[in-house]
């Protein structure tokens, strides 16, 4: 069984929404990071929403649906979700899932600010 | 011991104890007032004699002394003998008369410890207290002789003894009283516990419609509203099993009904070798794999799929997507084609909030070709017979069900190569590559690659050696995904 520890900031460059999982996103914790993505963003007040990833070594496919509904959502009411500090591991499926267009990634939390002005 | 044998046996204990000691006290109490009493009155009657003998005695006047003696005597009861003793211990006067002129004796006398002037004595049968008073003259302080006055022991006796008999007769009518009260107090006591008892052993024999009748709102009213709520609490625990057990009978029916959904068999074609394995991590699993013979049997398609998730929601999932493929396969030899039909169909249900990445392969038995898509799938793998090279067959596409159908065309690609003989086409789910040991470390492509590259024979001997050593990694650890792989070999 994982644990999974989950905490949030806001970048001063950005004003950006910086959420940090602290664990995998698995089978036993993604409900977990469901719920707490779903508090916090769910008042629509976010436009701007980092997934910061240093501390995840895997994603299993449910934790992947938690973070593609999520930012469906976002760009819905004009907001945008971007990854980064995606471990290799994670990268590979990333990669596979030709997701960048719905759920892009930036390599780490400088990257963020170029992507997000790209909308 | 019955709690109603100990409680009456201590009750009747501690009343026969506090009935003695009333007793005991009471009859010595009244013993010793009698006898002060008895003795009180024995003076006051030796001090008159004394006194009225005085004048008698002086004179010598025996006649008038011996009436005075026998009258004391006769008039006052309980009082056995008067005599009057001169100085010398001569009886002067006597009540009776034959003792006039004798030494004055008694038998064994014995000094009364309250009153030593008293002596207590034998006469013929009876106790006696001789009580003794001095003949003394007025206004002269010389002691002339003696009166003695026997009182008789038995009127105190007698009325001790009578005392006794009433005491007793108390004491027993008390203790029956003491015992029957505590007796039916026990009863009334160990009525409610009795129901109780009789209610727990009911309950035992897996009875919960039991409610035990609260009568009070004492310790005992206290137990059994205590005891009720626990029969409550049982009945819902029973509920809630019975529920749970339901639900894991539904799942088990569910299980085999996903098991059913998936081909029992590979497909048997000329000059090609299918094998396959699917083991679901929980009950109902999130993978599955399907084969459709295409275009009169003279193209294989090869399906692979893994729903995000598991449980009942991926299983629905599945069992949806495994349809939609069934009827949409034949509309085309594309399988990118394919998967986009799959996803216009799957969206609007899934909607992101869950996905499935599909790989699907249509390979052509008469030229070897094969026409690869994947929709965010795990890269399948080639197995090349010459070298024994492996190499990644990758092609660009979303998962089904993340993005909307004018996104998911945009990006789907097919990727298309020949098999010589001998050559292997290998898909699979992430449960295998994903697959942790206690360590937490991954069976990976690597280890995918090592056991298909050290395997021989055919289909099924590959798909086993693959089997095998992911569970050689796992060793007991328990996985968290579920397995799937497929392989095509020609022959």
């Amino acid at each position: 069984m994982s644990n999974l520890e989950i905490n949030h900031s806001r970048d001063g460059a950005t004003n950006a929404m910086v959420i940090k999982p602290n664990g995998n996103l698995d089978i036993f914790t993604y409900q977990n990071f469901r719920q707490y993505l779903q508090d916090l963003l769910g008042t629509g007040s976010e436009s701007k929403v980092v997934v910061d990833l240093a501390d995840t070594a895997y994603i299993a496919s449910s934790g992947w649906a938690v973070l593609l509904s999520q930012s469906r959502m976002l760009r819905r009411s004009g907001g945008k979700m971007v990854l980064c500090n995606m471990k290799d591991e994670i990268r590979g499926v990333y990669e596979v899932m030709n997701v960048e267009t719905l759920l892009p990634c930036s390599a780490g939390l400088d990257g963020v600010k170029k992507i997000f002005e790209e909308a | 011991m019955s709690i109603l044998t100990r409680y009456t046996l201590s009750v009747g204990l501690l009343l026969l104890l506090a009935a003695g000691s009333v007793t005991l006290l009471s009859l010595h109490t009244q013993d010793h007032d009698l006898r002060t009493e008895a003795l009180r009155r024995g003076h006051t009657i030796a001090k008159n004699l004394a006194s009225d003998s005085v004048d008698a005695f002086i004179s010598h006047d025996v006649l008038t002394l011996i009436p005075l003696a026998v009258d004391t005597a006769k008039n006052n009861s309980g009082v056995l003998y008067a005599a009057v003793v001169d100085s010398n211990g001569k009886i002067l006067a006597h009540s009776d008369n034959t003792q006039i002129g004798k030494a004055f004796s008694l038998e064994n006398p014995q000094a009364l410890d309250e009153d030593p002037d008293t002596m207590q004595s034998r006469l013929g049968e009876q106790w006696v207290w001789d009580v003794s008073a001095p003949i003394v003259p007025k206004e002269k302080n010389v002691q002339l002789g003696l009166v003695h006055i026997g009182i008789s022991r038995e009127a105190v006796d007698q009325a001790v003894q009578k005392s006794l008999k009433r005491l007793l007769l108390a004491s027993l009518i008390l203790l029956l009283v003491g015992v029957a009260a505590s007796v039916l107090m026990v009863r009334v006591l160990v009525q409610p516990i009795r129901v109780l008892s009789d209610a727990a052993r009911r309950i035992g024999h897996g009875e919960l419609d039991v409610q035990v009748p609260v009568h009070s709102k004492d310790e005992l009213g206290q137990l059994s509203d205590t005891f009720n709520s626990m029969i409550g609490n049982l009945k819902q625990a029973e509920k809630v099993k019975l529920e749970k057990e339901r639900i894991q009978g539904e799942l088990n029916v569910a299980h085999s009904i996903q098991a059913g959904l998936l081909p029992s068999a590979p497909p048997k074609f000329a000059n090609i070798d299918v094998a396959f394995v699917c083991s679901p991590a929980k009950e109902l699993g999130g993978d599955f794999f399907d084969w459709f013979a295409l275009e009169g049997g003279t193209k294989l398609g090869l399906v692979i799929a893994d729903v995000s998730g598991k449980g009942v929601p991926a299983a629905l999932h599945m069992a949806n997507l495994r349809n939609m493929m069934r009827f949409i396969s034949p509309q085309s030899s594309h399988p990118a084609e394919i998967l986009k039909k799959v996803n216009a169909l799957a969206w609007p249900d899934l909607k992101g909030d869950s996905f499935v990445t599909v790989g699907y392969a249509i390979f052509d038995m008469k030229s070897k070709e094969l026409i690869y898509a994947s929709a965010g799938h795990e890269p399948s793998l080639w197995q090349k017979h010459k070298d024994g090279s492996l190499s990644e067959c990758r092609a660009k596409g979303m998962p089904v069900g993340i993005a909307e159908p004018e996104d998911f065309d945009t990006v789907i690609q097919e990727t298309r190569f020949t098999l010589e003989p001998g050559d292997s086409f290998i898909m699979f789910t992430d449960g295998i590559t994903e697959a942790m040991n206690s360590q937490e470390k991954q069976f990976g492509r690597e280890g995918m690659a090592e056991a298909l590259k050290a395997s021989r024979g055919g289909a099924e001997a590959m798909v086993k050696a693959v089997v095998n050593a992911v569970k050689k990694h796992a060793d007991g650890f328990e996985q968290s995904d579920d397995i799937t792989l497929l392989l095509l070999k020609t022959v």
